[in-house]
């Protein structure tokens, strides 16, 4: 709508504007500081959420602002004609409840006892459920009130305060990105509610009776100078978290923490019962883990910095685990480590005798951490002599890298999940789609390695996921039998694959084996491996991986792949759909196994499941794995199996897809 | 078989109970716990048997499981679903408890480490069916709760104490089972040391309300480790509708 339009507007005022000339300026002015403060506080929100909760409700914020907007939409509809005369006080006052619900509804929110865990069996949870995103809407009920009625109020000026609008919108969104990484989100909230409260001074100038309204906003502004320094919000984290539960045992404290638009750091010291953070340790090792400081992203996904004397032979222990599998296989390897963070694999890389190792990291103020705060206690790893620190997104890295390495290392990092919080907050992965396989693949010298490691789960759906990547990244690339250039072993919880180009020789193989065996390791996956070697020590139902990865080569999977429309959970990740660890579902994992195989496991779907369901559920995803569709429809060969038992709670005819909430948002922010 | 609960829940909250009822209240409750567990049984039992083992079930018919939680969680005790105890921990779901103790395969004369006490329940299902329970806890309150719970409920086989449970409990080493609360990066090596040959380890893994299966990791008489994993799932109803 043009300015002449509305110009035309024959809707009769009861009471003209104020004269247009006076107005603007700081009108426009405080619609900017509005949509700003209300972009980063919804931002801020999902950060505040993703620490006391978890990532997942980054979602619910989108919705319940988008209520908060709703709503004052409607309100102002019904109360256009008294609000009209009034614009200037109602903007203001408008404004000032914005900034006082900033803090209050974050204050008050804290005191809600949610325990998302307990939802599936507590009724009151869903009540405490329902509190908090009423109670989170009402801020952004008045942020909207103020832009809605410049816009219905001072339809003359509208290009204007929309332009000004959407201005304040991209500030906010810059600004709490650069405000987090200066203060705690907790602070950040103040400074937001500082902004408010400067929207309705700058509206409240042309406001007709102003008195009361000037002593609220001096008030208030009283209350957010007493309270500042003094942290009145007070985050509590639940106590079900990992860092919550790290400090309450004896004589753990805080050491440090670093507030950043990644998650929040927290870095914890447990002297009376020490961290010991070691995934994949062999049973059969005498090498305990020396002294670890904890390193928690927004409360959870531990990482550890290892106390270092500079001697990587006193290290002992990281010759035990699943990841040191590809250092026996090669000789003074030259190493690309993909997700440093404290530097579990740089360790790991410096004591298995690597030639040098370029350290790649996302996250700038995890390897501060290591190399400022605690860089006696981490022994200067990343100033070592063999490591070259690179602060770069992995994927652009190594895109941009025209080196060759012996070895691509891609880290077991919990955080991949956790850090990506946030706008990130669904846990999606770039780094392990067939794109990305490949082009990891082509930074390897001939004869060199890809080594990943995962966590192992139970049944192996994303660990199989990730072996059918691996083999349609190597088809992609015209290799005939991708399944002589794999090898795979894992513990009890971890699985370490291998890729290698060019195939492996009967020595190679051997090594894997005595490897593995000496640590009590299974093997998963070699060329030429006989059934009787898989499933000997760490004893899965059925020997899934393997059974899986023969499956994933066989001929039949190859001829799908090149034909395959619908995907199923079990299919590797593209690009486009991103490696989702947690959408795979389980009637998707056997689609791979042979057709006469009928598994006997079930889902290990736990009460409470929230954090496991279907994330990010894209159209192809909900195809394969909607309702009514079952397993054997992912893949025309394995119709002979039937879902309906797996799905069903022992006792009862309800399935369990009824525990399910389909996410139906797709990555956007 | 809710209804039982449903009606102490109810009569919990709006009559003030004598003593003497509220106790027959309870153990009305814990019976028809024990009857779900009996009927529901193992979710994957080893050959040759079909639910729970009748000495476990027994032993957890005697604990009064309502002395274990806090006071607001009462009206929940004897439902088959984990509860908060503070400090971010939990008193695990009756079934996990019967599946773990199960597992363990618990004898009269044994002798078993716990690792992370928590309430203290485990250790008391544990108390009635071996000689004696070694517990360790990490975290002060909650150790300090438990000692004086079990020493008040007269559990006298059961001995407690605050430190860290990697090193396990060496003056009384070895032991027949090891029953771990929760599931960590790696198994402590030392724990697997202090196992008899023939003895069991069982860990859970997964969330403190969200088991997703059991560890269980047995000694060969030999010394050789053999873990294997253990569906642990059952999914507990939405609404009363049992």
């Amino acid at each position: 709508m043009s300015t002449e339009d509305t110009a035309r507007d024959p809707i009769p005022l009861s009471n003209p504007p104020a004269p247009a000339k006076a107005a603007p300026l700081g009108l426009l002015a405080a619609v900017l500081l509005i949509s700003c403060a209300a972009i980063a506080y919804e931002i801020l929100l999902m950060r505040v959420l993703s620490i006391v909760q978890w990532h997942h409700f980054a979602w619910m914020i989108i919705s319940l602002a988008l209520l908060g907007y709703g709503a004052s939409g409607s309100a102002i509809a019904l109360a256009r004609g008294w609000l009209e005369p009034r614009f200037e006080s109602a903007f203001a006052l408008s404004a000032l409840m914005f900034s006082v619900s900033m803090i209050v509804c974050l204050w008050l929110g804290q005191r809600i006892p949610f325990n998302a865990l307990e939802i599936i069996w507590d009724p009151r949870q869903w009540a405490h459920l329902a509190g908090l995103y009423l109670l989170f809407m009402v801020p952004f009920f008045f942020a909207a009130s103020c832009i809605g009625m410049a816009f219905t109020c001072r339809r003359e000026l509208v290009d204007r305060i929309y332009f000004f609008d959407l201005i304040g919108a991209g500030l906010g969104a810059a600004l709490l990105i650069a405000a987090l990484f200066i203060w705690l989100p907790q602070s950040v909230a103040i400074g937001l509610a500082a902004l408010a409260l400067a929207a309705s001074a700058l509206a409240g100038r042309a406001a007709p009776r102003r008195r009361g309204l000037a002593v609220a906003q001096v008030l208030w502004l009283g209350c957010l100078a007493y309270a500042a320094p003094a942290d009145p919000i007070g985050l509590q984290m639940s106590p079900f978290k990992g860092l919550t539960q790290a400090l309450e045992v004896v004589d753990a404290r805080k050491r440090a923490e670093r507030s950043g638009p990644l998650g929040l750091l927290t870095v914890v010291e447990s002297p009376a019962v020490p961290f010991r953070h070691v995934p994949g340790l062999s049973f059969n090792t005498r090498h305990l883990p020396p002294d670890q400081l904890a390193v928690f992203t927004d409360g959870d996904g531990m990482s550890v910095i290892t106390s270092f004397n500079g001697d990587p032979a006193a290290l002992g222990y990281l010759g035990d685990v699943t990841a040191a599998l590809p250092y026996r296989l090669l000789d003074r390897p030259r190493v690309l480590v993909l997700g440093a963070g404290a530097g579990a694999d740089v360790l790991l890389a410096l004591h298995n005798g690597a030639a040098s190792v370029d350290a790649v990291e996302l996250n700038p103020q995890m390897s501060d951490l290591v190399r400022n705060d605690f860089a006696g206690y981490a022994g200067n790893l990343y100033e070592h002599e063999r490591v070259t620190l690179h602060h770069a997104e992995a994927r652009g890295f190594v895109a941009r890298q025209s080196e060759r390495y012996d070895l691509v290392q891609v880290a077991l990092l919990d955080s991949f999940a956790v850090s990506g919080s946030g706008v990130q907050a669904l846990g999606e992965s770039y780094l392990y789609t067939i794109e990305a396989i490949g082009q990891y693949l082509a930074r390897l010298e001939p004869g060199g390695l890809l080594a990943v490691t995962r966590w192992l789960q139970v049944p192996p759906r994303d660990s199989l996921k990730l072996t059918a990547t691996v083999i349609e990244a190597l088809r992609a690339v015209g290799v005939e039998n991708p399944g002589r250039r794999l090898a795979a072993i894992r513990g009890w919880n971890t699985l370490t694959l291998l890729v290698k180009n060019g195939e492996f020789n009967a020595g190679e193989v051997e090594q894997i084996r005595e490897f593995a065996h000496r640590r009590s390791f299974d093997t998963a996956w070699y060329p030429e491996m006989p059934p009787a070697d898989a499933n000997r020590f760490n004893r899965l139902d059925e020997p899934w991986l393997f059974e899986g990865t023969k499956a994933l080569l066989g001929p039949e999977r190859r001829a799908q792949a090149s034909q395959r429309r619908r995907r199923g959970p079990a299919d590797p990740g593209r690009q486009r759909t991103q490696h989702l660890d947690h959408r795979q579902r389980w009637h998707g994992v056997p689609s791979v196994l042979p057709v006469n195989r009928r598994p006997r496991w079930r889902p290990p779907r736990p009460p409470g499941a929230a954090p496991d369901t279907g994330r990010s559920c894209s159209a192809s995803c909900r195809r394969a794995t909607g309702p009514g569709r079952g397993p054997g429809s992912a893949t025309r060969a394995h119709r002979r199996w039937t879902p309906a038992p797996w799905f069903r709670r022992p006792g009862s005819a309800r399935p369990v897809e009824v525990f399910r909430r389909r996410r139906a948002g797709r990555g956007r922010g | 078989m809710r209804t039982g609960s449903l009606i102490l829940a109810t009569l919990l909250l709006v009559a003030p109970l004598t003593a003497g009822e509220a106790a027959t209240g309870f153990a009305a409750a814990r019976a028809a716990l024990v009857a779900e567990l009996r009927a529901q049984g193992r979710y994957d039992p080893p050959p040759g048997q079909s639910g729970f083992s009748g000495r476990v079930l027994t032993a957890m018919n005697e604990v009064p499981r309502h002395e274990f939680v806090p006071k607001s969680e009462l009206r929940e005790a004897y439902d088959n679903h984990p509860l908060p105890i503070g400090h971010g921990q939990t008193i695990s779901q009756p079934y996990i408890v019967a599946l773990m103790t199960d597992l363990v395969d618990p004898e009269p004369g044994d002798k078993v480490l716990e690792i992370g006490t928590g309430s203290g329940y485990q250790a008391a299902v544990l108390a009635g069916l071996v000689e004696k329970v070694y517990s360790i806890e990490i975290i002060e309150p909650l150790a300090d709760q438990a000692k004086d719970r079990l020493e008040r409920l007269g559990y006298g086989n059961v001995e407690t104490r605050l430190g860290d449970g990697y090193f396990g409990w060496e003056e009384q080493a070895p032991f027949d089972a090891i029953v771990v609360t929760a599931a960590a990066s790696h198994v402590p090596p030392p724990l697997i040391e202090q196992l008899k040959p023939g003895g069991r380890m069982v860990i859970p893994v997964g969330g403190r309300f969200q088991v997703q299966y059991l560890l269980l990791v047995e000694k060969a008489m030999a010394g050789e480790i053999v873990t294997r994993q253990i569906t642990a799932v059952r999914f507990v109803p939405l609404t009363g509708e049992h």
